[in-house]
């Protein structure tokens, strides 16, 4: 039942129905969603929502039991690791923490040059020039290739791990928590270093970051998870202007904002560590608004506005209070 | 002056490294009052922490102490002489720390452990036991029994940390030090404990020192901020004065690059460029001129000094009146 909404171009990637399973559990249920080229689109949801699985799946890290995955119109989900390689150069992960993702043993240009050895790119001889091309966009200098990854800062070994992943000219970056290990005055130069390379060379970001404030400040839409399934789904601005879905007001509640004396709001602590209930809405037990119809009835997706999905009985009360 | 419940005067702390020793703190000096929450703000390796642990006499080796009064209840740590001050300490001071999981053994029951600080203030083994129940629901954790039960993996992170904060709560502290208490949880959790904290300082007179990286969190919590840089206090004002109008170009641009959950995208977002020093040496000029915004020649004639103005106290040169409002954008 999960639609996607309808879209102008064909997308880049198109999530339908996506459902993963660890043993019995189910991490994510029916997950649908498109992305066109050069948009970001934002992730949001608590630890265990499903959001890092989404990312893995979608990297081929992670088998899926049932649904779609199409990246340019080719079927991901059921490829061979052969049929995998020409598409994963166009796929590329960047990850949280820089310094467990850069190896050690490595100088930071045969780090650089890996993906275009593994993807057999260029010849040897040329690679060297690559990787300081590679070096600048990021915003370093070419002797940075001589160096270890020990010997740079937090912010330098993200850049690091950011030009490994654009050394195969990818067209879409999965951004896993990309800036929260980074202190506040580098997390910003991360930030706009992706802003600036989105521009540039019209990639897709899909992004996800618990950090409300980098969302807003990178998304373009924004789409969140609980339990495993898509709760809502929007334009940034629209999503964080007038949310529908309880969750997601919630959350957005519960981001600090700065207004000195005043702590951001709370929802009940206890009920939300419950486990997801068999059917009706896994929120329920948290939601100030569920009524006999959430326990019975797993609610479907509905277009409330354009570009604005929400799946809850009560969206339409929500946005009242 | 009324009785300050925590004074720190000119505190230093140094490690030793090959290339001299490292000036981690230098000059700290802040009070709090019963009651109050004082928010220590600043990137990492700035010092907050540091600052924490020397309070607690925590430092780890081979970094030490060297300089500045610490007063508890108006007993200087001096005079107590050790003994006698790791008493005092350990009656009036608690800490949590950001990752529950370091400070929790996780081969002992949550109960085991509450019990074993209960025991070691004197209660006897039913009385611990009550007592750690008690606490386990006052943090807000259901079903306390089966919790004293629980071995920290079995406890979500927001559990764990409430459960670190009923064995702070044992001692019946006067001073809770929290050191990035929240930054590993959901924001939803983040927003749960610090309500918690907000409660339990009104509810027992609780005073908290709250370090955080994220100057959004203590605004809400806090009644003071205080910025740190490159170890030292760079500015410190009540809450709402500093955010209204931060006034050392640090705390400005600390702000400015900060994503804001509740302001539109921002075309560029700014920046701070450079590296905060490493200090061997005492500093000859102001330590955050290199990266500064607003520097001038008087920024290289030595250190200025943390000069208080009304409830404010801030190291910089340039006059508090170039600094924009923070509503009004239009006199920035």
């Amino acid at each position: 039942m999960a639609e996607a909404l309808p879209r102008r171009s064909p997308p880049l990637l198109e999530v339908r129905d996506l459902d993963v399973r660890y043993g019995e559990v189910r991490a994510l249920a029916g997950v649908a969603f498109e992305l066109a080229r050069g948009e970001t689109l934002a992730l949001v949801g608590e630890s265990g929502s499903g959001k890092s699985t989404l990312a893995r799946t979608l990297a081929g890290l992670l088998p899926a039991r049932g649904g779609s995955v199409r990246f340019d119109g080719v079927p991901l989900l059921r490829l061979r690791a052969r049929a995998w390689r020409p598409l994963r150069r166009r796929i590329q992960l960047v990850f949280q923490d820089p310094a467990a993702s850069l190896d050690p043993r490595l100088r930071v240009g045969a780090i650089v040059a890996e993906p275009l050895a593994i993807h057999r790119m260029l010849p040897r001889a040329a690679r060297s020039a690559r990787v300081a091309e590679l070096l600048g966009q990021v915003g370093l200098v070419p002797a940075f290739a001589e160096r270890w990854p020990h010997q740079l800062s937090g912010g330098e070994r993200q850049r690091v791990g950011i030009a490994r992943a654009l050394a195969t000219e990818p067209e879409l970056l999965l951004l896993d928590e990309p800036v929260s290990s980074l202190d506040v005055s580098v997390q910003a130069q991360i930030l706009n270093l992706l802003a600036e390379l989105r521009e540039r060379k019209g990639l897709a970001y899909l992004l996800i970051a618990h950090h409300l404030g980098v969302v807003r400040q990178l998304a373009d839409r924004v789409a969140v998870l609980f339990a495993g399934r898509l709760v809502e789904e929007a334009p940034a601005e629209r999503l964080f202007a007038a949310p529908l879905h309880p969750y997601t007001r919630a959350l957005l509640a519960a981001a600090p904002r700065a207004e000195p004396g005043r702590l951001p709001a709370s929802v009940p602590a206890a009920a939300g560590e419950a486990p997801p209930a068999q059917g009706g809405c896994a929120y329920r037990s948290r939601c100030p608004l569920a009524v006999a119809r959430c326990a019975e009835e797993i609610p479907t997706r509905m277009a409330r506005a354009p570009g604005h999905a929400v799946a809850c009985h009560r969206a339409g009360e929500a946005s009242a209070g | 002056m009324s009785a300050a419940l925590l004074e720190v005067e000119d505190l230093a702390v140094r490690f030793p490294t090959p290339a001299g020793e490292l000036r981690a703190v230098d000059g700290v000096s802040f009070r709090i009052e019963p009651g109050e929450a004082l928010g220590l703000v600043g990137e990492s390796g700035c010092g907050k922490s540091t600052v924490a642990l020397a309070l607690l006499d925590l430092l780890p080796p081979p970094g030490r102490r060297a300089g500045g009064r610490i007063v508890v209840d108006g007993v200087d740590a001096a005079a107590a002489g050790p003994a006698g001050f790791r008493r005092l300490r350990g009656r009036r001071i608690a800490m949590v720390f950001q990752d529950p999981m370091t400070s929790l053994d996780p081969y002992l029951r949550i109960g085991e452990q509450l019990a074993e600080s209960a025991r070691l203030r004197g209660a006897s083994r039913r009385e611990a036991r009550a007592r750690s129940a008690e606490l386990l629901e006052r943090v807000g954790l259901d079903d306390p029994e089966r919790r004293l039960a629980a071995y920290p993996h079995q406890l979500s992170g927001g559990q764990r940390q409430r459960a670190m904060l009923a064995m702070a709560l044992l001692g019946e502290p006067a001073l809770l030090v929290a050191d990035e208490p929240t930054t590993a949880l959901d924001v939803t959790t983040q927003a749960q404990i610090l309500g918690l904290l907000r409660e339990l300082q009104r509810e027992r007179g609780l005073a908290v020192l709250f370090i955080t990286h994220d100057l959004a969190v203590a605004a809400g919590l806090c009644d003071r901020v205080a910025v740190m840089y490159a170890g030292r206090l760079v500015e410190e004002a009540p809450t709402a004065a500093l955010f209204a109008r931060p006034t050392h170009p640090y705390t400005e641009a600390l702000w400015a690059c900060s994503p804001r959950v509740d302001a539109p995208r921002r075309a560029r977002l700014a920046t701070i460029e450079g590296f905060p020093p490493r200090l061997v040496a005492p500093a000859e000029a102001c330590t955050f001129a290199p990266r500064c915004a607003r520097v001038r020649a008087a920024c290289h004639a030595g250190e200025p000094p943390l000069a208080a103005d009304g409830g404010r106290r801030r190291r910089c040169v340039a006059p508090e009146a170039e600094f924009p409002r923070a509503s009004g954008e239009a006199d920035g």
